[in-house]
Order: C-alpha cells, then structure tokens, then sequence
C-alpha cells in the first residue's frame, strides 16, 4: 500500500480531474506537470532540510551547537535564508551583460531540476523511462558549465571570468572519470536505462548478501572514482575552490548578489542530490533493499535513504578536508582518477570475459588493488620543494 | 609503505569521533548560550567603574569625597564631578553630581587604581546597550552608587582585601588619635563632633566589616 | 508513473506533429544571430544555443541517444572549448565597437554561405542518402536501438566514424588558429 501511494495519489488525482469532466488533453498536461512540480518539490524540500542539517552536523564536528534560534532545533533557519536572500540589493553592475547576467542563474537552476526526470525513484517511480537515460544526465549537466561560464563573463569582472575559467577546467576535468566510471556500469548492466541498471542489480549473493555493483571487484575503483568525481562536479569540499570564497571572492559568484546569488547555491544542492541519487542508482543499488526479507519497507524510502546517506557522506568529508589547491586538483584527476577509472573498466573486462565467478573476481580485485597502489604511490610521497634558484640575488 | 588515502580514511575517523561524541559528551559543547545562559566571568572581570557606598542609604554612605583625583587622571575625560555644598555654600567632601559617561569609558581602571578612599571600583555588568544614544549611556550617581555587598558580590577577594586594609588604617589611625589625642589633620566642617579618624569623615561611618555602623 | 503520454492520446499527437517546430525556429534565429554577432562570446554562446536547439530537434524526431549525443558533445564539449579558445587567445584587433556585422560585411557573409550552401547541397543530392535505392534498403525506424547503433559504430561505419573525428579535430585546430592573433 505505501509502496503504492505516490502513484495511487497520482491516478486518483487525474480520475478526479477526468470526472470534472476536463478535456483530456487538459489532464494529460496536468498530470504531466504534477510529476515535474512533485519532483522537483521534494528535491528543493531535501535542499532546504539539508542547508540547516549541514550546518548542524558541521557544527557538531567542530563540538558546536550549529543553528538553533529559528523555531524548533532551527529547522526554519532555511525560511529566515530565504526571506534574506529574497530582500537583499540585487546588484547588477554598471558594465554587466544584463541580459546574460540574469540569464547565468537561471541557466544553472534548470539542468540540475532536468537531471530529476530519469531517476528511478522507487520500483515504480520513474518520471520519464529514457532508453539513455544515463547519456541524458551527462548531456543536461553538460549545459551547467555553459551557466558557470556565463556567470564569471556576464559580470564583467576579471576575477569572476578567471574563477569561471578554473571552475571549467575542474569540471571539464572530473567529467572524464566521472563518465568513465559511469560507462563501467552501463556496460555491466547491458542498458543505458537507468531502471535497468537498478533491475540488473536485484539478485542476491547466497540471498543474503545485495548484488550491487560497488561490491564487485572493478565497481569498488569505479565507484571510488564517481564519488570523487561527483565532488568535484558539484564544486563539494575538498574540492570547492571555484567558489573558494576566502581566495577567490567566490570565483564566478563574484558579481551575484541576493536572490540570484541565491538561485545558484540552489542548483548547486539539487545538483548535489541528483548525483548522489546516480551514485545509489548505478553503485548501490538503487531503491532495493540491502537484505531481501528487508523488502517490505517500500522501495522510494529505501532510496532516499541511501541518497541522504551518501549526501551525509559528502557532508562528513566537507567537515574533514582542507579545500585542495587548483594544481594538486588537476593532477589528482588527470593522474589519479582518469587512470584508475580506466583500470576499473579492463577490470571490469576481466570479470566478464573470465565468466563473473569468484575466480574471475579475484583476479579483476587483484588488478584493482595493484593499480590502486601504484597509481596512488606517487601521492603518498612527501611533497619536497625544488631548490629555488635566483636570477638577480646572491 | 603508506597506504594511500589512509591519512584520508584517519582524518574522518577524527571527525565522526568528535561528532558523534558531542552528542555524548556534553563537556565537549562549550559553547554558553548566551541570552539564556549567562556567562561565568572570571573572578577579575572588569567592565566600567561603579561607586560604593557604605551601609544600606547610598547618600550618607557614599565614600566618595568628591577629591576629584579620578576626574583628572581619567585619559578619556569621561568622569564629570561637581561637588555638594551645605546651605551655607560651603563645599561639603560629597559629590552632588557623579558621571560617568561609558560611551567614553575605555575600561582602563585608572580612576580605581588612583581613588585614595576606595570608593570606586570596576563593575561586572556588561549589558549596557541601550535604543538611547546619549541619556542612557551617561551613568548618574543614582545608577553608580552599589552598595558594599554587592562589591563582595562580585570581586570576593579584591573587596576583602579593600576592607582589611581600610580596617587596619582606621585602627591604626585610632590608635594615633588615641594616643596624641589630637586629629592629624583639620576636621571637616560638617562633622565637627567626631572623633579623629581617616581623613574623610563620611568615610568613618562605613562599619568595621560586619558591625552596623556606629557613628553619625 | 510515467510521463510519457500513450502514443495514441490527443497531446502526444500535437507534440509528435508540432514539437520540432520551436527548435527549429531556436535554431534558425540561433544561427543568424551567430553569423551577423561580432563580439566572439556572444557569437560562441549563440552557437551553443544552436547545437542545443539541434539536439532538441533530433529528440522530436524520435532519435533520443542521437540528441543526447549531440548536446552532450556540440554544447559540453565543443563549445565549451570555442570560449575557452576565445577566452585564452588574446582579442583581435580588427574588433570594433559594434555589436553586430555592418551591411558590407553582412552581404560578403551571404554571398559565402550561398555558395557553401550550394556545393553541400550538391554533395548531399549526389550521396546515396538521396536515392530512392538507399530509401527502400533502409526505411525510417521510428527507434533505433542503442546496441544496434553501437554495432553501426564500431562496424561498418567505423572508417567514416573515425574520419568524422579526425575532421572535427581539424576544425577545432583551425579555430583555434583563426582565433588566435599573435602580437609581438
């Protein structure tokens, strides 16, 4: 019954608007937007839960309080944001390209409330069943770094224009794990569908233990890889300097103030949510259970539990790293990540072509761990500065 | 060999450490919740100057001879003192006006150091902010004026020592007069009767630390 | 809980009917606005804005992993790397005030593009797409699944797969050259 209530709301809903006696093209639009209001309802609902939790557990890491003045626990502390946000100057600068000024933030907004469409919320709860549904995502966040760019050039300010420029090369730069690690997936799954990636997970091992992919050998690098790469995609500590407010005077935010300021911060928690309900989708799982007798607990609860428990996961990580210097970033990526993302897929060969029994999964966890720790030997080395040598002194 | 993102794997232990034990350990949350909670000043808290008064009326007890030391040394020239006189015209060692202006105030605590009778001391109280700019921010007599007690209340140790001290001069300043029977110094006016004592007269009728106050 | 409407409900059929026509009027105003723009950015985003429109077009067509494809690539990673080729290399000179081309430099502009248009279009009249042969060997499928497309790719037009790529990488190489303006 509960497993059933969304979607029993639903069509009880548009039986009623059908019994009004509304054209039923009127319904069909209606119903249609009804998904994509509840959709992106409950994701800017988990966003403004979420802007107070993180300061809460932030503040629990650092043995603080955290917010607690507005109403119970300070869980109204997103409405007191939001009425600021909303009655601050709006600054638009003299020089500014006002249209593509206020295009930028709405232009951020709209890819991460698209992404929303594919997901597969629960085992019936699929807003648009795409075939590529996986190609979609990484098509429509491909249109948030157009935003980001417009942002730091639409301000006219050089600060903002170089902080759009390091954004870019870091998301363009984590694109390629992150897309890697993501193939991986896909090509063990057979399908680009995201509904068929979760359906290719739900068997259980001995039926006990879940079948997901980050617990298989090449899923464990390649999940790895996508939650590091889905950091960096949406600008998370320790990866956030595109916005490192305390160098870079918030990098393309420079110029935005108010509610558009705002607007970006929003589709920068969606975006956030969206990948960490791929990350559930492709590594996790999805909505299945982790144990089978575990079932009766409907399926969308499961799944937004996993996402809250990997957004939890980032926001621990944000208590923990120091934000990492652009240069270190790249390299990270391009020597790193990118490398082992490419080691997950021929582990990934390895365990297909070897039949995907234990033998086959050894060797390929065998492999993983040797890439692992000759590609991560050279970053455990202590960083030892050249000799500087001076042209014009001594 | 290190193993790589160990140091990574450690630094969140620390965190999940010290977040799950702020939820157990309630001595690791130190922060006061101000408004509700006051906070617990150190014993030495100094915020602006205040007058004491000896006994329970603040006019007759006042220790303050109106000497008008404090009103010169103070840097930022925040202390304004007219001093009382009888109906006659006489000055009287009273002041009829004492302010003190904390807007100016910088909390040095010189007047306190140079107060030869003791009579002005640093307060603790802090919430002095006001929706008046300058009324309110002037302090008047009738706001400085707190008695001894209260002095106890706040500086224990510092208003022990001000009364041994101001005990054993009077003592010993008996002593003196008891033996030459004559005053060290010319007695004021207004208290013509009184035996010799510490050069302020009013300053005598504050009690020997616990005994009410005996003369007139 | 889907939002597709069923194929045969009444608004399924206007979008199947309509829905290319918003896109392909995004991508023709796109596209004359990036011929006659002269700031670069300008022109650079109006040509996302086209590769964009064109990826909206192949998906009311019915060819989803093709507009997705198309978006993902043409406004991901192309035009990305036009602003960045912009935004590296130093402003020419020859740029003016204006915003837009002047009437001169508008008629030159068309004169080119007509006879672009032509030599294409006669390419495109003589290729076996136009026959009526290539027609009945392969009819229009209404979807084409993605293993099938994955098959075409890696298979028999692996050569012409290549050769695309090969090509597009000049295009971005010659971009960057005109781009570029060196000074002393």
């Amino acid at each position: 019954m509960i497993e059933e209530l969304p979607t029993r709301l639903y069509a009880w809903f548009l039986q009623l608007l059908q019994k009004i006696g509304l054209p039923s093209i009127i319904v069909d639009i209606v119903g249609a937007f009804l998904i994509a209001i509840s959709t992106c309802a409950v994701f800017l609902a988990l966003f403004a839960l979420t802007s107070v939790l993180e300061r809460k557990i932030l503040a629990r890491v650092q043995n603080r309080l955290g917010p607690n003045r507005v109403g119970p626990f300070g869980l109204l502390q997103p409405v007191a944001d939001g009425i600021k946000m909303l009655i601050k100057e709006d600054i638009i600068p003299h020089n500014a390209d006002k249209i593509l000024h206020f295009l930028a933030p709405v232009l951020a907004l709209i890819p991460s409330l698209l992404v929303l469409a594919i997901l597969p919320y629960g085992s019936n709860l699929v807003p648009v069943n795409l075939n590529s549904g996986l190609l979609y995502y990484f098509a429509i966040s491909a249109i948030a770094e157009i935003a980001i760019f417009l942002a730091g050039w639409a301000g006219n300010n050089k600060y903002s224009v170089l902080g759009a420029m390091r954004a870019i090369a870091q998301i363009l730069s984590y694109e390629l794990p992150l897309a890697t690690s993501a193939l991986c997936v896909a090509l063990a799954a057979g399908s680009l569908s995201l509904p068929q990636i979760v359906q290719s997970q739900n068997n259980y091992l001995l039926g006990l233990f879940p079948n997901w992919f980050l617990f298989t050998p090449w899923g464990l690098a390649a999940g790895l890889v996508f939650f590091i790469a889905a950091l960096a995609e949406t600008n998370r500590s320790p990866f956030d300097l595109p916005e490192g407010e305390s160098e870079l005077v918030a990098g393309h935010l420079t110029e935005y103030s108010g509610f558009k300021y705002a607007t970006f911060f929003i589709a920068e928690y969606v975006g956030m949510f969206a990948i960490c309900a791929l990350f559930v989708t492709l590594f996790l799982g999805g909505w299945l259970p982790p144990l089978p007798f575990l079932a009766f607990i409907p399926s969308w609860i499961w799944f937004f539990a996993k996402v809250c428990f990997i957004a939890f996961v980032m926001i621990w990580i944000r208590a923990t790293l120091p934000r990492m210097r652009i240069d270190h970033l790249l390299s990270f990526a391009w020597k790193f990540l990118l490398p082992l993302a490419f080691s997950a897929f021929f582990a990934l060969l390895l365990w297909h072509y070897l039949g995907r029994n234990i033998l086959s999964s050894l060797l390929s966890f065998a492999f993983i761990v040797a890439a692992y720790f000759a590609l991560g030997y050279p970053f455990t080395q202590r960083y030892s500065p050249r000799k500087r040598t001076y042209l014009f002194s001594e | 060999m290190q193993i790589p993102g160990s140091g990574i794997l450690k630094g969140l232990a620390v965190t999940a450490r010290n977040m799950i034990g702020s939820y157990f350990e309630p001595e690791r949350l130190i922060t006061q919740q101000y408004p509700e909670e006051k906070p617990k000043l150190p014993e030495r808290a100094r915020v602006f100057p205040f007058l004491i008064y000896d006994g329970s009326d603040p006019e007759t007890g006042i220790r303050c001879t109106s000497c008008k030391i404090c009103e010169k040394e103070c840097p930022p020239q925040c202390i304004y003192i007219v001093q009382d006189r009888d109906q006659n015209g006489k000055p009287i060692k009273r002041p009829k006006i004492f302010n003190i202006d904390i807007s100016v105030c910088m909390s040095c605590g010189i007047c306190v150091e140079v107060c030869p009778f003791d009579s002005i001391r640093m307060d603790t109280e802090f919430e002095l902010s006001s929706f008046d700019r300058f009324s309110s921010l002037i302090l008047d007599k009738s706001r400085l004026l707190k008695p001894n007690s209260y002095y106890h209340q706040i500086h224990p140790t510092e208003a022990a020592q001000t009364d041994e001290r101001i005990e054993a001069e009077r003592r010993k300043k008996q002593a003196a007069s008891a033996a030459k029977n004559t005053p060290s110094k010319p007695t004021t006016p207004s208290q013509p009767s009184t035996p010799p004592q510490t050069p302020n007269s009013i300053q005598t009728e504050r009690p020997p630390a616990s005994t009410p106050a005996a003369t007139s | 809980m889907t939002a597709n409407p069923e194929t045969g409900s009444p608004l399924w059929q206007i979008l199947s009917n309509w829905g290319s026509l918003i896109p392909t009027i995004l991508l023709l105003l796109a596209l004359a606005g990036f011929s006659i723009a002269r700031n670069l950015i300008r022109a650079a985003l109006l040509i996302a804005l086209a590769f964009l429109s064109l990826g909206l077009l192949f998906l009311s067509l019915g060819a989803e992993f093709l507009a997705f494809a198309q978006i993902l690539v043409y406004v991901g990673a192309v035009a990305m790397l036009m602003l960045f080729t912009i935004l590296l290399s130093r402003p020419s000179e020859r740029e003016h005030a204006a915003a837009w081309l002047d009437g001169g430099e508008l008629l030159r502009g068309f004169l080119i593009g007509i006879i672009l248009t032509f030599i294409l279009g006669m390419f495109i009249a003589a290729s076996p797409l136009a026959s009526q042969k290539f027609q009945n060997d392969f009819p229009a499928q209404t979807s084409l699944s993605l293993q099938a497309i994955g098959q075409a790719l890696i298979g028999d037009a692996a050569a012409s797969f290549l050769a695309l790529a090969v090509l597009l990488t000049a295009a971005l190489i010659g971009a960057a050259i005109l781009a570029f303006d060196e000074r002393p």
